[in-house]
C-alpha cells in the first residue's frame, strides 16, 4: 500500500542507514582498482531483507510498493553508489507484477525471491524499438540467473539469462555498473507480453527510477562539496566564503530541488496513470541535466584533488553522465515532451 | 498536475468561480504587478473590496476584523489560479504587506481605522521602501523621519515605487535616529500620500510603460501618530511583514501557460510556409523550457502544501522565486528568437500575438529584480539554507 508522507520520511531513513551501514563511500574504492563489478555481499543483504521485493504485490507477500516510494530506495541507492543491481530488479519487477507475469509464473517469483535479479537493456528509447530481436544491447548487470527484459515493438519477453547465454562486456565510463551485450536463443524465453505498451510501460518507469537515481548521486556529490567548501581554506579564508562559491552551491541546490520535484511528480502520475509521459519526459530533461551539472560543479570546487583517480567524485561524474544519456537523453526526452503534447509526431 | 482539492475546497472554489461568473469586471487583468489604468481604479476597487467581502481574500484576518482567523494557504492557491484562469485583476498593491504589519504592530486605533478601509479596498497602498542609494542594501536608506512637536516631518527620496502615481497611502520606511546601527535607527510610518511636499514622478519603465514612480519628501508633516510600533523597530516590522508575503509572481504569471502558448505559436506557420515546430532544435528547446516550467509549477505546488502544514523550509521562497523568474525570462526570451528577423517588430505590427513576446522579453526582467534581486536570493540560499558564511556586512551609523 502506497506509504503517506510521514512514512515516506521515516522509510527514506531507514534505506539510508541501511546503505551507510552497509555500502560505505569507502566501499567505493575496490572500483578504483578492480573496475566495475557486482556486489554479491551487498545483494544478498538486500535479499536477505526484503529490499528487492518492494515492488512485488502485497498479495504475493511482497512491499507492494507504488512507484512514488520505490523512487526513494532508488534516490538512495544512487546516493550511495552501490554495486547491487537494486534499481534494474525492483524497476523490472514492477512492470512483471503490472502485467501479472508474477502471478502466471510462478517460478520467476520464487526465484525473485530467492534472489535472481532483474534487468533490462539501458541503450534504448520508444523510437528505437524494432521487431522482436534475440539481442540486447547495454544490458546492466546480467549474469547467468538474472531475467532480462527485451523490448520490442511488440511487447516484452522475459529472458532468462543462463550458462549458454552469450554475454560480452562493454567497457563504459560507469565504473561501478557492469554492461553487456546479450545474444540469447529463444528457448531462454520464459514469457512473452504481446503488447506494445509493455514496453512503453518498462521504459516509462526505468526513466523514473533513473531520474531518482541520478538524483541521489548528485546530492552525494553536493554533499561531500558543501562539506569540503567549508573545511578548505584559501586566502585565510574557506573556499565556501567566496561568493561564487556559494552562488555555485546555491546555484547546486536549486536544480536538485528541482529535479527532486521532477522525480516526485513523474512517480506519482505513474501511480495514477495521468500525464504520464509528460512527467518522464520533465524528470528526464530536468533531472538528467542536473544530475551531470551538479556533479561537474562539485569537480569545479573540489579543485584539483577532485581530479585525482582516488577521490570517488568522478564515480559519480560517471554514473551522473551514463544515466544521462541511457534510456533517451536529455534531448530526446524535450524533443518527445514536445510531441505528446502536441499530439503528433513533430519532425 | 494539479493540487488534489478536498470537498471543502471544491466548495470555495466553485463559489468562486460562480462569483467571478456573476460578477466579471469589464477591466483587464494585468500581467505581474502591473498598474491599473488611472480611469479603471474606480472599478478595480470595488472589484478588490467584492473578493474581500465575499470572503476570497482576507479570509485569514482575525475575526474581530472580519475574517475567520484560520489561515489556509491552500485556499489563497486556489484563488491566485481562479483568478488567473478566468482573466480577471487580482488585488494589487501593498495592502497585504501593511494589513501584515499592523495586524502585528499596530495600535488599536490604527486597527480601527485601516483595517476596515483596506477590507474595503477604499484607498490603494504603495510599498516605500527603496532609494537611490538603498537597494538591495535596504537598511542603508536615508530618507529622515524627525519628530517636530506633534509631527513627523519626512524629508528625502524613495524611488521604484510601484503604483505611488495612483496610491492613497504609503507604508514607508525612514531614519529616525543617526546615531545607532543602520538597522536599527529605522522606523515604519502610514503615510497620506496626498499630504502636501509629497511629488510623485512617474518613471518609464523598458516596456516604456509606466508601473513605478520617484516618490520626493520635501517637509512632509504627517501625524505623530502614524508610526507603527516604537521608533527604531520598522526593521523587524518589515520583516515580519515580508515573511507573511506569499512567493506570488509564479501565480501571477503562469510558465506553463506560456509554454503552452509557444507550442501553439511554434506550430503555426510562418510567412514562408515553415512551421518552426518541425525544426529539431526548436522543439527541443521548447521540450527543455516546458520541463522547466512544469517543475517550477511542481515547486509552487509542493510550497503551498508545505506551507499548508507548518513544513516549509527556510529558503523554499527563494528557491520558487529564481526558478520562476528564470524560467519565465527564458520562455519570452524564445518567444522573440523563435520569430527570426521578425521578432524585432513590436505592439500591434507584429504578426504574432500582438507583439506578446516582445513585451514580454522586457517586463520579464522586472521578476529578477524586484522583491530582492536573484543574487540576493542566491546570498540567501546559501546562508540560510546550506549555512555558509555570511556575506561582509560593514556597519554603518548613517
Ligand atoms: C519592477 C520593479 C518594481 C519594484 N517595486 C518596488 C516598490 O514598489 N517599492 C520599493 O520600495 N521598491 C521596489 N522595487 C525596487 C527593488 O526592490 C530594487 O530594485 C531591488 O531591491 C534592487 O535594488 P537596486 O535596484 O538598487 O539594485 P542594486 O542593489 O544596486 O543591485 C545592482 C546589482 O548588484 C547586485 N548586488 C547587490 N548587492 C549584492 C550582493 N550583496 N551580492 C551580490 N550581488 C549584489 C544585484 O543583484 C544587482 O544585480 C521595484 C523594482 C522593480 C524592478
Amino acid at each position: 500500500m502506497p506509504m503517506d508522507l510521514e512514512e515516506r520520511d521515516e522509510f527514506r531513513a531507514v534505506c539510508r542507514d541501511f546503505f551507510a551501514k552497509r555500502a560505505p563511500v569507502d566501499r567505493l574504492r575496490r572500483y578504483l582498482v578492480e573496475g566495475s563489478d557486482f556486489d554479491d555481499d551487498l545483494w544478498s543483504a538486500l535479499v536477505e531483507q526484503g529490499w528487492a521485493l518492494l515492488a512485488v504485490p502485497e498479495n504475493l507477500d511482497g512491499g507492494g510498493g507504488g512507484l512514488a516510494d520505490l523512487v526513494v530506495v532508488a534516490e538512495e541507492a544512487g546516493r550511495a553508489l552501490q554495486g547491487a543491481p537494486l534499481v534494474t530488479t525492483i524497476a523490472g519487477t514492477f512492470v512483471l507484477a503490472r502485467y501479472g507475469v508474477l502471478e502466471s509464473h510462478p517460478e520467476v517469483l520464487e526465484s525473485i525471491v530467492a534472489g535472481a535479479t532483474v534487468t533490462y537493456p539501458m541503450g534504448f528509447d520508444p523510437t528505437s524499438l524494432g521487431e522482436r530481436t534475440n539481442s540486447a544491447h547495454l544490458v546492466a548487470d546480467a549474469r547467468p540467473g538474472s531475467y532480462l527484459l527485451v523490448p520490442s515493438d511488440s511487447g516484452l519477453d522475459l529472458v532468462l539469462v543462463d550458462a549458454m547465454t552469450k554475454t560480452s562486456a562493454v567497457e563504459t565510463m560507469d565504473l561501478v555498473r557492469s554492461f553487456s551485450d546479450v545474444g540469447f536463443d529463444s528457448s531462454v524465453v520464459v514469457a512473452s507480453i504481446d503488447d506494445r505498451q509493455a514496453a512503453i510501460d518498462l521504459f516509462t518507469t526505468a526513466v523514473v527510477m533513473q531520474a531518482a537515481e541520478s538524483l541521489g548521486v548528485a546530492r552525494a556529490a553536493f554533499d561531500m562539496t558543501l562539506a569540503y567548501s567549508k573545511e578548505r581554506k584559501q586566502f585565510d579564508r574557506t573556499i565556501g566564503s567566496f561568493q561564487a562559491i556559494k552562488h555555485r552551491l546555491a546555484d547546486m541546490y536549486i536544480e536538485l530541488q528541482c529535479a527532486t520535484a521532477a522525480v516526485a511528480g513523474a512517480a506519482e502520475s505513474i501511480d495514477n496513470g495521468s500525464e504520464v509521459l509528460e512527467s518522464i519526459h520533465t524528470a528526464k530533461s530536468v533531472g538528467g541535466r542536473a544530475a551531470s551539472w551538479v556533479t561537474s560543479q562539485a569537480q569545479q570546487v573540489h579543485g584539483g584533488i577532485g581530479f585525482t583517480w582516488e577521490h570517488v567524485l568522478h564515480l559519480y561524474i560517471r554514473r551522473a553522465k551514463a544515466n544521462e544519456l541511457l534510456l533517451g537523453s536529455p534531448a530526446w526526452h524535450e524533443r518527445a515532451l514536445v510531441e505528446a503534447l502536441a499530439g503528433e509526431p513533430v519532425s | 498536475m494539479q493540487l488534489q482539492l478536498d470537498d471543502s475546497l471544491v466548495s470555495f472554489r466553485d463559489g468562486l468561480r460562480s462569483y467571478i461568473g456573476h460578477n466579471r469586471p469589464s477591466i483587464p487583468r494585468l500581467p505581474g504587478s502591473r498598474s491599473p489604468q488611472p480611469e479603471d481604479m474606480a472599478e478595480f476597487k470595488a472589484w478588490c473590496a467584492g473578493l474581500f467581502d465575499n470572503g476570497f481574500v482576507g479570509f485569514d484576518w482575525p475575526e474581530e476584523w472580519g475574517g475567520t482567523g484560520v489561515p489556509d494557504p491552500l485556499k489563497d492557491y486556489v484563488v491566485d489560479l481562479e483568478l488567473a484562469d478566468a482573466g480577471v485583476p487580482r488585488p494589487v498593491g501593498a495592502f497585504n504587506l501593511i494589513a501584515r504589519a499592523l495586524l502585528e504592530f499596530g495600535a488599536d486605533e490604527q486597527k480601527a481605522f485601516y483595517l476596515p478601509r483596506i477590507r474595503s479596498f477604499t484607498d490603494m497602498w504603495c510599498q516605500l521602501f527603496s532609494e537611490p542609494d538603498a537597494g538591495s542594501d535596504l537598511a542603508a536608506l536615508r530618507t529622515r523621519a524627525e519628530l517636530v512637536g506633534d509631527e513627523w516631518v519626512i524629508t528625502g527620496q524613495k524611488v521604484w515605487t510601484t503604483h505611488g502615481h495612483l496610491s492613497d497611502f504609503g507604508f514607508l520606511l525612514a531614519r529616525t535616529d543617526q546615531t545607532v546601527s543602520k538597522h536599527a535607527g529605522i522606523s515604519a510610518f502610514i503615510i497620506d500620500m496626498h499630504s502636501p511636499g509629497i511629488d510623485v514622478r512617474p518613471l518609464r519603465e523598458v516596456t516604456g510603460a509606466t508601473d513605478f514612480n520617484e516618490v520626493f519628501f520635501d517637509s512632509v508633516r504627517i501625524p505623530r501618530d502614524n508610526i507603527i510600533g516604537s521608533p527604531g523597530q520598522g526593521w523587524e516590522i518589515t520583516r515580519s511583514a515580508l515573511a507573511h508575503e506569499r512567493a506570488l509572481s509564479l501565480r501571477e504569471d503562469s510558465v506553463v501557460d506560456s509554454a503552452a502558448r509557444l507550442l501553439e505559436l511554434v506550430q503555426r506557420s510562418r510567412a514562408d510556409g515553415t512551421v518552426p515546430l518541425s525544426g529539431d532544435d526548436v522543439s527541443r528547446r521548447l521540450g527543455e523550457l516546458t520541463a522547466r516550467a512544469r517543475v517550477t509549477d511542481l515547486l509552487g505546488m509542493e510550497g503551498v502544501l508545505r506551507a499548508a502544514t507548518g513544513t516549509s523550509g527556510p529558503v523554499d521562497a527563494a528557491i520558487v522565486k529564481v526558478v520562476f523568474s528564470e524560467t519565465n525570462l527564458a520562455l519570452a526570451t524564445f518567444g522573440v528568437e523563435l520569430q527570426g528577423a521578425d521578432g524585432i517588430i513590436a505592439g500591434p505590427a507584429s504578426r504574432v500575438d500582438d507583439g506578446h513576446w516582445q513585451e514580454a522579453y522586457l517586463w520579464a526582467r522586472g521578476f529578477t529584480i524586484s522583491a530582492g534581486s536573484n543574487e540576493i536570493m542566491r546570498n540567501l540560499i546559501a546562508e540560510n539554507g546550506l549555512g555558509l558564511p555570511r556575506e561582509p556586512r560593514p556597519e554603518r551609523s548613517k
